[in-house]
């Protein structure tokens, strides 16, 4: 049982003031918008008023108490601090639906925006929650779950958005979540389905109260837990859908809300339910009021959604200390699968992978469609140079953007003592583009020198956060995952901010994000290749530590190793490969996480062959990813980066449902 | 009234529990012993429903338990698992009344008598005191006697507790059994207990239930049961019996 020495031993705090006090900033936010209107006398402000600023703040109120009601619920069947719509993957489910349904069957939208809002995010909720079950619903798996289901949908929505930018730019703006109104007749339509859906969930009171004393006490006491959690589940799951169908996507709210309602005192299940909602109605109304403060003329284009993840990121991040309390406790780390012998890798097999491996970059360089008719061919002879001056910087660029990401991911994994990390999944690809993201703004030429700077700055300013801020401290996996969520939400909220505004970078940025290798040139992969090989070499030579560290401190000790210099080195050389890495083929790619995966699938348990085979596994995934990007939907191409995620995806998902 | 038959329980076509018929009644208190992995939690489990048997029956007041609805059952029959929940920030009042569910259900109005119910259970098991602490935050044995309150709170007629006393120093062990015993004897609840300790067992039951590779070895009045050749059959190794220097009743000690 995990209960911090900092709990009370009696109920103290009331969440009551630290509401009111919220509340009232939000109306004051929205006096400030509302104010102008009021004061003039043309009918149009009236009008204004009337059907734009009031209607807009009610959709605000209800939809964050809508979110925040549909995440305690999750946080209290999942016993879950850091469930919510958004991090399981409901939020994004639910957005991809909607997406697809309006491109390929508009007919389907006939039906509701709110019926195909919740196909999607009951398809997303199950796929999460599957798996959570097979897993007890241990909370790591969950969230981890959710990230990826989000990720993925997150990944085919640009996709779409992408090949179909013309017709899509209203919806990325709404994906991204616009709370403008036009008319009261959105309020009107949400306000009784969400009546119902808080009034069915406080009906569920009781019987969730007996779940806080264990499934097994709830069950001997009559309830029927399985179909109890199923309908807590439901609940949450409609009310998440209704508010993404309303308005778009927006993050934290669901997450932050609930949080700040516990943190202030509130302890009772019921009391939660109704605090988080209060608190979610007061923060998404405070955050548009703010929004519509600051954004003047724009604010009907500036997504609330992303600046809700822009305050929510950093908020969460602070949260995470306080929650500890509310932490379940992970089970005993899982036995191994022990292999039944010591690691039998002969030559034989080493060479079986090679080969294998040149064969893929052969088929990469060679096969691709013909120009005009779009039939597949070897190219002739006499145009092979041309043809491999155009392909070998792409298969380069990709060869070691997934080696350096998998490299890196065998140093995190081992780092951590955490079997899921990644460059991705912490957050580190994510700090890579922010800092390319800055580079494009401060630097008038973004030299290939500076931007690689500018992303290996990025990715170490993310591990440097992730160790000093305390989530490193003992590796708490759900900590670390938290902290990846957080980051890689808040880059994506000001990517999306930045794409609303117009701004002619946004594309560049956009298409480097979905982790295209169309811009790699022969100096950009070349540089990429050799800082990659380099860094491996370092890596490799490393490889004792990375046997031995995950034992864990007392043994790296004890043996003699000096562990804060054996793990600045590692951070520094596994922040520069993601960094690096990810300035080829995006942030999104999982080949870091999938890498290592495979190579400890195939049997390659000690560090240093877990690198050589996890890199030539994750350059494999890239460079086949790559290949099928550019042909597949010949004549369009994919980006690589999320093509991998999408082969990628499931591919994970099997290997945390076998665990 | 409440009995297994031809019990078999198998996980995974691993056997956990092989052929076990027994009954209990009412205002007993029985203790459940054996070496470690030889299925006295499992037969609890079972008995209280929360895993189903591959074969034979576990039957209540003449019904198969699984044709019970889940809360006329927790009417009838209350489990303290061994390993009990996290339970947050609940306060001690709060975790027993929850003891009340199977009473009041999901809508139904938490009656004068529910609240009586409650703290009846609290004076019980002397945690009236404490009512208005955080669970989480009270030491092994405060926290396993408030457990055993929400127990009491259920009100029903049997108690089913795997390994209540595990956790707990000497003089909390002795508090808990003469606690549970008191709500056999006096309030005439049947108690099936499990429990590590033999001397305990011995002392506090009425009668015993030992088992042994999943098998039922003994079932026996529990003065019978301080026999050096059966301890040796039941633990696998050789104890020796001596008399208490004070009461009138013999101690096992391995020798």
């Amino acid at each position: 049982m995990s209960v911090s020495v900092s709990l009370p031993p009696f109920p103290s705090r009331h969440p009551a003031p630290f509401a009111a006090l919220l509340l009232a900033l939000a109306g004051w936010l929205a006096w400030l918008t509302m104010a102008p209107l009021l004061a003039a006398s043309e009918p149009v402000d009236t009008l204004l008023l009337m059907n734009s600023a009031l209607p807009r703040l009610a959709v605000a109120l209800l939809a964050g108490a809508a979110l925040g009601l549909s995440g305690a619920l999750f946080q209290f069947v999942l016993k879950n601090p850091l469930a919510s719509p958004a991090t399981l993957g409901v939020s994004a489910g639910a957005n991809l639906a909607l997406v697809v349904a309006m491109l390929f069957a508009p007919a389907l939208m006939g039906l509701g925006r709110d019926v195909v809002a919740l196909i999607g995010s009951g398809i997303a909720a199950a796929v999460v929650l599957r798996l959570g079950a097979r897993r007890d619903f241990s909370p790591f798996v969950l969230i981890l779950a959710g990230l990826i289901v989000s990720l993925w949908c997150g990944a085919l929505a640009a996709i779409l958005i992408l090949m179909n930018d013309r017709y899509l730019a209203g919806l990325f703006i709404w994906g991204a979540g616009s709370l403008s109104q036009q008319s009261w007749q959105p309020v009107l339509s949400l306000a009784p389905k969400l009546l119902v859906a808080a009034v069915l969930a406080g009906l569920m009171l009781r019987p969730l109260t007996l779940l806080e004393a264990g499934d097994v006490t709830a069950s001997s006491l009559g309830a029927r837990v399985p179909r109890l959690r199923f309908m807590a589940v439901a609940i949450a799951v409609v009310l998440a859908a209704l508010v993404t169908s309303t308005v778009g996507v927006i993050g934290f709210i669901g997450l932050v809300a609930p949080a700040i309602a516990r943190l202030t005192g509130a302890r009772r299940p019921g009391a939660i339910l109704l605090w988080s909602g209060v608190f979610g109605a007061g923060l998404l109304s405070a955050t548009d009021g703010l929004v519509q403060w600051m954004a003047g003329g724009m604010k009907d284009f500036l997504p609330t959604g992303a600046v809700t993840a822009v305050i929510g990121a950093p908020l969460l991040l602070a949260l995470l200390g306080g929650l500890k309390a509310r932490h379940r406790p992970l089970p005993a780390a899982r036995p191994q699968r022990m292999a039944a012998s010591v690691e039998r890798w002969d030559r034989g097999r080493w060479v079986v992978l090679a080969l294998g491996f040149l064969l893929l970059l052969a088929l990469a360089l060679f096969v691709g469609r013909a120009p005009l008719t779009g039939g597949w061919s070897l190219p002739p002879f006499p145009v092979l140079d041309d043809i491999l001056a155009l392909r070998l910087p792409r298969v380069v660029a990709a060869l070691s953007a997934g080696a350096m990401l998998a490299v890196a991911g065998v140093i995190l994994q081992r780092l951590t003592g955490n079997e899921l990390a990644s460059p991705e999944v912490l957050g580190i690809s994510a700090g890579a583009t922010v800092g390319v993201t800055v580079l494009l703004f401060v630097a008038a030429v973004p030299t290939l020198p500076l931007q690689l700077l500018a992303a290996s700055l990025g990715s170490l300013a993310v591990l440097a956060a992730i160790f000093t801020l305390g989530f490193g401290k003992r590796f708490e996996p759900e900590r670390l995952l938290m902290a990846g969520v957080a980051l890689s939400a808040l880059v994506d909220a000001i990517c999306g901010v930045i794409a609303v505004n117009g701004d002619p970078r946004a594309m560049i940025l956009l298409r480097w994000m979905s982790g295209s290798t169309y811009s790699a040139d022969l100096p950009l992969s070349l540089t990429v290749l050799g800082s990659g090989l380099g860094l491996a070499v370092a890596a490799l030579a490393m490889r004792r530590w990375l046997d031995i560290l995950p034992l864990g401190t007392e043994t790296a000790s004890g043996v003699g190793i000096h562990l804060g210099r054996a793990r600045l080195l590692l951070f520094l050389v596994a922040g520069i490969l993601s960094g690096a890495a990810t300035l080829a083929a995006g942030p999104l790619s999982f080949a870091g996480l999938m890498g290592p995966h495979i190579a400890r699938e195939l049997g390659l348990k000690r560090a240093g062959s877990q690198i050589v085979g996890g890199a030539l596994a994750g350059a494999g995934i890239l460079v086949l990813a790559d290949w099928a990007g550019r042909n597949l939907a010949f004549p369009y191409e994919m980006p690589a980066g999320l093509v991998a995620a999408l082969i990628g995806t499931p591919l994970l998902l099997a290997l945390i449902r076998r665990g | 009234m409440f009995s297994v038959s031809k019990l078999d329980v198998a996980i995974a076509g691993t056997p956990l529990l092989q052929d076990i018929s027994a009954a209990f009644a009412p205002g007993e208190m029985i203790g459940l012993i054996g070496h470690n992995g030889s299925g006295k939690s499992t037969l609890v489990k079972v008995l209280a429903h929360q895993i189903a048997p591959s074969g034979g029956s576990v039957t209540y007041g003449g019904r198969p338990v699984a044709a019970i609805d889940p809360r006329a059952f927790a009417k009838e029959v209350a489990y303290l698992p061994q390993h009990s929940g996290d339970t947050g920030q609940m306060t001690v009042r709060e975790l027993v009344a929850c003891g009340r569910y199977p009473w009041h259900g999901a809508l139904g109005r938490f009656s004068e008598e529910d609240a009586r119910a409650v703290e009846e259970a609290m004076a019980r098991t002397h945690v009236d005191g404490l009512s208005g602490r955080i669970v989480g935050t009270m030491s092994g044995g405060e926290r396993q006697r408030v457990w055993l309150a929400m127990l009491v709170a259920q009100n029903s007629r049997f108690l089913l507790l795997d390994e209540p006393t595990s956790a707990l120093d000497i003089a909390h062990q002795v508090e808990v059994l003469t606690l549970v015993r008191a709500l056999a004897h006096d309030s005439g609840l049947g108690v099936i207990v499990v429990l590590h300790d033999v001397n305990m067992a011995a002392r506090f039951c009425d009668r015993i239930l030992a088992l042994k590779g999943g098998r039922l070895l003994i079932d026996a009045a529990s003065d019978t049961i301080m026999n050096r050749a059966l301890l040796k059959e039941i633990y696998g190794v050789s104890m020796g019996i001596t008399r208490h220097p004070e009461l009138d009743m013999p101690l096992a000690y391995v020798g």
